[in-house]
C-alpha cells in the first residue's frame, strides 16, 4: 500500500456519507481553533501590556548611566578614558558625558524641583530627538543658559518658554539650610552674622526654552553641560556618563558584559532603565508564563476531543481495519491512516484559531466597546482600563503554538490509532 | 428507577465496547476545567482577601476632613463644629471604634545632599489610639512610641534616607523650607555682607530633631511615616486644627455605605466630608478585580471545550444506539424520555467530572507553596514575586458562592451539549432507524 493509498483513506474517512464522524470531526476542529485562538490573543495582549509598560520606562529614562557611587563629581580624565572604551562596544549606539542631579527652580516666587541632565552640545542634539517626542511647547534645541523642562514643572512654577527662571542645585540649597540652622542658634549676634554671610543660595539665571508631556517624557529637566556644571558648581568636573543602547531590551547582558571586561571604573555604579521597573517586568513575564500554562490545559482539553474522535473512528473503521490487514497492511501504515486524519483536524483547526484571532486583535477595541454596552452601564468602568487594549503580536511564539498544537492533535490520535492497528484481521473481520 | 436513568447508566458500562473509554476522556477534560478553575480562582479570592486585609492592616479605615468652601483660605464659617467637638460625638458612637485626630502632609529630610519630601502622618500618643494599635504589628524593629519628639519610618523610607533605628533625623516643615529660600532670594544679591547678615536675623526655618525609634516593614505598612500630632500640626501651620479625624470600624468593608447614612442622620456635621480607605487604594482594588473578572472569563474557555468534549462523546453515543432509539421509540416512548438518557448521561459525566475536578482543585492547593518552591530551585523562576505581591506565600481561598458558581457553569455546559445531539438523536423514525 502505497502514502497516496494512506492519505487516499484518511481523506475518505473525513468526508465519510450519512455518517456522524464528519460532524465529530467538524466539533474537534472547533475545540483546537478555540485554544489557538485564545492561546494567541491572550499572549499578544498581554504581551503588549508589557511592552506597553516597557516603552513608558524606556521612553524618558536614559538606558545606561555610569556614575561615581558616592555621588560625588567626576574627574574628567575617568570620564574621557571611559567614554572612550564604552563607544566602540557592541550594542552601545551613542554615549556622552553630562552633569546633573536634583535642583531647584524658581519663577515668580513659585518653587519647584526635579532632576536636571546637563548634555554636551555635541551630542545633545541626538539625545534630544529622543525627548522631543514628548514636545508641548517651545523648542528642544538646547543652548547655554535654556532649559527644558516638563509641563509640570513649568506649570509648578507657572512659566512660559522665554520666561526667565532662578534655578540652583538642590545641594546648595540644602547646605544653605544647614548653615543657617546651625548659624541662628548662635547667639552671639556678632559671631551669628559671621555665620550667615556665608549663606547664599548662587542662583543661576536660565531661561525656559520649552517643556515636555510629563506623563510620557518624565520629570527630566535638561539643559547644557556648561550650564549644568554653572549651576552645580562643578567647574570642569563631570557627574557622569549617560548611554543609548541600541537593544535596550537586552541591557542587562550588556552591564554584565561591561563588567567582565573592567570598563566600568572602579567606585562606580551602573544605573539602568529597567531599574525602576524590574520587579514590576519580571511579574509581568511570570503572568505570561503562567497564562501560558493555564491557557495550555484549554490545547489538553482540545486534544483530548480529538483523541476522542480518532477512538471513534477507529472503532467503525474496525472491519476495513481488519480487511486491511489481511490484505498485507502494515501496521505503521494503519497507524499513519489515522494520525494523517488527526492531523488535518490539527491543522485546519490551528489555521481557523489564528484566523480568529487575526479577526479579534484586528478589531479588540470594538469588541471591548461592545462588551462594555452589552454589559450596560459600565462603559464608565472604561477609563480604568487603558483606552485601546495594546497587542503585540510575536510571529515566532504564533509558530510555536502553531507547531504545538499540531503536535499535540498527532499525539493524541497515536494511542488509539496503535491499538486499532493492533487488531487480529480474524477477529475483525468475524464480529 | 425510572427507565431514561436506567438506560443512562447501563449505556455508560457497555461490554467489550468502546463507549465507556471516551466517556472517561470527556470526564477528564471536565475535571481539567473544573480543577484549574478552582485552583486559579481560589488564588485569586485569596489574593484579593489578602491585599484588602493588607490595606486594612495600615491604612485608616475613614478620614473625616473639614471641607473647604472656596479653598484653603475661605473663611471658615462662624457656626463649623471643632474637631475636638466632632471627635468626642463620633467616639461615642457605637458603629465607630475608635476615633483618633490626624494631620496628613509632607515633611522635608536631606538625602544624599539634596532635600527631599517624606509623607507623613500626625498622630496623637495616646494610648487608646487605634490607629497606633494597628500599626504597631508591623514594626520591625523599635517602638511605636510618639509621646517624645520621634518619628516611625517604613524600612523603604529609612533605606532611603539611609538612617538606622536610634538615629536622630533633621526634619524641616516644607512650606518654612521654601520661604526661607524665597527670603534669601528676596535679599538683594549685591547687598552687603553685614546687610545680608541682619536680614538672614529674621529669618526662620522650622525644623525638629527627631529620634527614628520604630521602623516598620513597608511592604505591609504603606508607605507614610508617622509623627507626634504636635509636631505635625506645627510643621503644616495648622494652628491646632487637624486635616482630619481618623475612624476605625467594626465592619470597614461597608465604610461607604455607613458613612452615608451617618452624614445623613446628622452624625457628621455639614461642613465635614469623607474619605474611606477603600476609596483611598480604589485604582488598585479595582485592578485586582479587573484581573479576577478576566481570568474568569478566560478560564470558562477550558469548560466549552470540555463540552465540545461531552458533545462529541453523546454523538457517538446517539449514533452507536440508533437502532435502540428506534425499538424505544416504536415501543412508545416519547422524546423527552428519550432526550433524558443522553442528556442523563452527559450530566453523570459532568457530576463525576465537577468532584474529580474539585478533589483535584484542593490537592493542587494543599500543594501550592511546596510547587512553588520547587519552581523556584528547578527552573529559577519566581512564581509569585514577594515585592510585587508583598506576600511570602501563595494565598488561597476557596469562596462558595465561586465554587457553585463554577460547578453550575461545568454542568450546564455539558447537559447543553449533550440536548442538542440527542434531540437529533431523538426525532429519529423508528422504521428508518430499525430497517438500517
Amino acid at each position: 500500500m502505497s502514502v497516496s493509498a494512506v492519505s487516499f483513506l484518511a481523506r475518505r474517512y473525513l468526508r465519510a456519507k450519512r455518517s456522524f464522524v464528519s460532524v465529530i470531526t467538524v466539533i474537534s476542529i472547533l475545540g483546537v481553533a478555540v485554544g489557538v485562538l485564545m492561546m494567541i490573543v491572550v499572549n499578544a495582549v498581554m504581551k503588549g501590556f508589557e511592552g506597553e509598560f516597557r516603552q513608558a520606562l524606556i521612553g524618558y529614562q536614559p538606558h545606561l548611566i555610569l556614575k561615581p557611587a558616592d555621588g560625588k563629581p567626576a574627574e574628567p580624565s575617568i570620564v574621557e578614558a571611559t567614554l572612550a572604551k564604552l563607544r566602540p562596544q557592541a550594542g552601545i549606539q551613542s554615549a556622552m558625558s553630562y552633569a546633573g542631579g536634583m535642583f531647584f527652580v524658581e519663577h515668580e516666587g513659585n518653587q519647584s524641583a526635579t532632576v536636571l541632565f546637563g548634555l554636551p552640545v555635541d551630542s545633545a542634539a541626538s539625545y534630544m530627538a529622543k525627548v522631543s517626542k514628548h514636545r508641548l511647547d517651545g523648542t528642544m534645541d538646547l543652548s547655554d543658559g535654556g532649559i527644558v523642562t516638563s509641563d509640570y514643572t513649568a506649570a509648578e512654577i507657572d512659566a512660559r518658554p522665554s520666561d526667565s527662571l532662578a534655578v540652583y542645585a538642590s545641594s546648595s540649597v540644602t547646605s544653605a539650610v544647614n548653615r543657617f540652622r546651625v548659624a541662628s542658634d548662635i547667639s552671639d549676634e556678632k559671631k551669628r552674622h559671621e555665620a550667615f554671610k556665608l549663606i547664599k543660595l548662587r542662583p543661576t539665571e536660565a531661561k525656559l526654552l520649552g517643556y515636555t508631556r510629563v506623563e510620557t517624557a518624565g520629570y527630566f529637566a535638561y539643559t547644557t553641560l556648561a550650564t549644568a556644571q554653572q549651576i552645580f558648581g562643578l567647574g570642569e568636573k563631570l557627574t557622569g556618563i549617560m548611554a543609548e543602547t541600541t537593544n535596550p531590551n537586552d541591557i542587562k547582558a550588556l552591564k554584565k558584559r561591561l563588567e567582565e571586561q573592567n570598563i566600568i571604573p572602579a567606585g562606580w555604579k551602573v544605573v539602568l532603565w529597567t531599574d525602576e521597573g524590574d520587579g514590576r517586568l519580571a511579574a509581568m513575564s511570570n503572568e505570561r508564563f503562567m497564562m501560558f500554562f493555564i491557557i495550555g490545559i484549554i490545547g489538553l482539553v482540545a486534544a483530548f476531543a480529538v483523541m476522542n474522535t480518532t477512538i471513534t473512528v477507529t472503532t467503525q473503521k474496525r472491519r476495513e481495519i481488519g480487511v486491511l490487514a489481511a490484505l498485507g497492511a502494515r501496521q505503521g501504515q494503519i497507524i499513519q491512516i489515522f494520525v494523517s486524519q488527526a492531523a488535518v483536524v490539527g491543522v485546519v483547526g490551528t489555521l481557523t484559531g489564528l484566523g480568529l484571532s487575526a479577526l479579534v486583535l484586528r478589531y479588540r477595541n470594538d469588541i471591548r466597546g461592545l462588551i462594555a454596552t452589552l454589559s450596560g452601564g459600565s462603559s464608565s468602568d472604561s477609563d480604568l482600563f487603558l483606552s485601546t487594549i495594546p497587542a503585540h503580536i510575536d510571529p515566532a511564539f504564533i509558530a510555536y503554538t502553531a507547531c504545538g498544537s499540531v503536535l499535540l492533535c498527532l499525539a493524541a490520535a497515536v494511542p488509539p490509532a496503535w491499538l486499532a492497528s493492533r487488531v487480529d484481521p480474524a477477529v475483525a473481520l468475524r464480529d | 428507577m425510572t427507565a431514561p436513568l436506567f438506560l443512562a447508566i447501563r449505556y455508560l458500562r457497555p461490554t467489550r465496547s468502546f463507549i465507556s473509554v471516551i466517556t472517561v476522556i470527556s470526564m477528564l477534560g471536565v475535571v481539567l476545567g473544573v480543577g484549574v478553575l478552582v485552583t486559579v480562582m481560589s488564588v485569586f479570592k485569596g489574593w484579593q482577601i489578602e491585599f484588602r486585609k493588607m490595606l486594612l492592616g495600615f491604612e485608616p479605615h475613614v478620614v473625616v476632613m473639614r471641607l473647604h468652601n472656596g479653598g484653603e483660605t475661605g473663611p471658615e464659617s462662624p457656626q463649623a463644629t471643632g474637631w475636638r467637638e466632632l471627635r468626642d460625638k463620633l467616639a461615642k458612637d457605637k458603629r465607630f471604634l475608635a476615633a483618633t485626630p490626624v494631620a496628613e502632609g509632607n515633611v522635608v529630610v536631606e538625602k544624599e545632599g539634596s532635600l527631599q519630601g517624606l509623607p507623613v502622618l500626625g498622630l496623637s500618643p495616646d494610648q487608646d489610639n487605634a490607629l497606633a494599635t494597628k500599626l504597631a504589628k508591623h514594626l520591625t524593629e523599635g517602638v511605636f512610641d510618639l509621646n517624645d519628639d520621634n518619628i516611625i519610618l517604613t524600612d523603604q523610607q529609612a533605606r532611603d534616607i539611609g538612617a538606622k533605628r536610634g538615629d536622630t533625623i533633621v526634619v524641616h516643615a516644607s512650606a518654612s523650607v521654601r520661604q526661607f529660600i524665597a527670603d534669601v532670594r528676596e535679599i538683594p544679591e549685591d547687598a552687603a555682607d553685614e546687610q545680608r547678615a541682619e536680614k538672614l536675623d529674621s529669618v526662620s526655618i522650622l525644623s525638629k530633631d527627631l529620634k527614628l525609634v520604630g521602623i516598620l516593614r513597608g511592604d505591609t505598612a504603606g508607605t507614610r511615616g508617622y509623627v507626634p500630632l504636635n509636631i505635625a500640626q506645627e510643621f503644616f501651620d495648622l494652628d491646632g486644627e487637624v486635616t482630619g479625624i481618623e475612624l476605625e470600624l467594626v465592619d470597614p468593608d461597608a465604610a461607604a455605605e455607613l458613612m452615608e447614612t451617618a452624614y445623613i442622620d446628622g452624625t457628621l456635621p455639614p461642613q465635614w466630608g469623607w474619605r474611606t480607605w477603600d476609596q483611598e487604594h480604589e485604582d488598585m482594588l479595582q485592578s485586582v478585580e479587573n484581573q479576577r473578572v478576566m481570568m474568569y472569563f478566560l478560564l470558562l474557555f477550558i469548560m466549552l471545550v470540555a463540552a465540545i468534549c461531552v458533545m462529541n462523546t453523546t454523538i457517538t453515543v446517539t449514533v452507536k444506539k440508533r437502532r435502540e432509539i428506534g425499538i424505544l421509540t416504536a415501543l412508545g416512548t416519547r422524546a423527552w424520555q428519550i432526550i433524558t438518557i443522553f442528556v442523563a448521561q452527559a450530566g453523570f459525566v459532568a457530576v463525576i467530572g465537577v468532584i474529580g475536578g474539585i478533589l483535584g482543585g484542593f490537592a493542587v492547593l494543599s500543594v501550592r507553596n511546596a510547587f512553588r518552591e520547587w519552581m523556584a530551585s528547578a527552573f529559577d523562576l519566581d512564581l509569585f514575586p514577594q515585592d510585587i505581591y508583598f506576600l511570602s506565600e501563595i494565598p488561597a481561598h476557596t469562596d462558595l458562592a465561586d465554587l457553585s458558581i463554577i460547578c453550575s457553569i461545568a454542568v450546564f455546559l455539558c447537559l447543553l451539549a449533550a440536548v442538542i445531539p440527542s434531540f437529533f438523536a431523538a426525532r429519529v423514525d423508528p422504521a428508518v432507524a430499525l430497517r438500517d
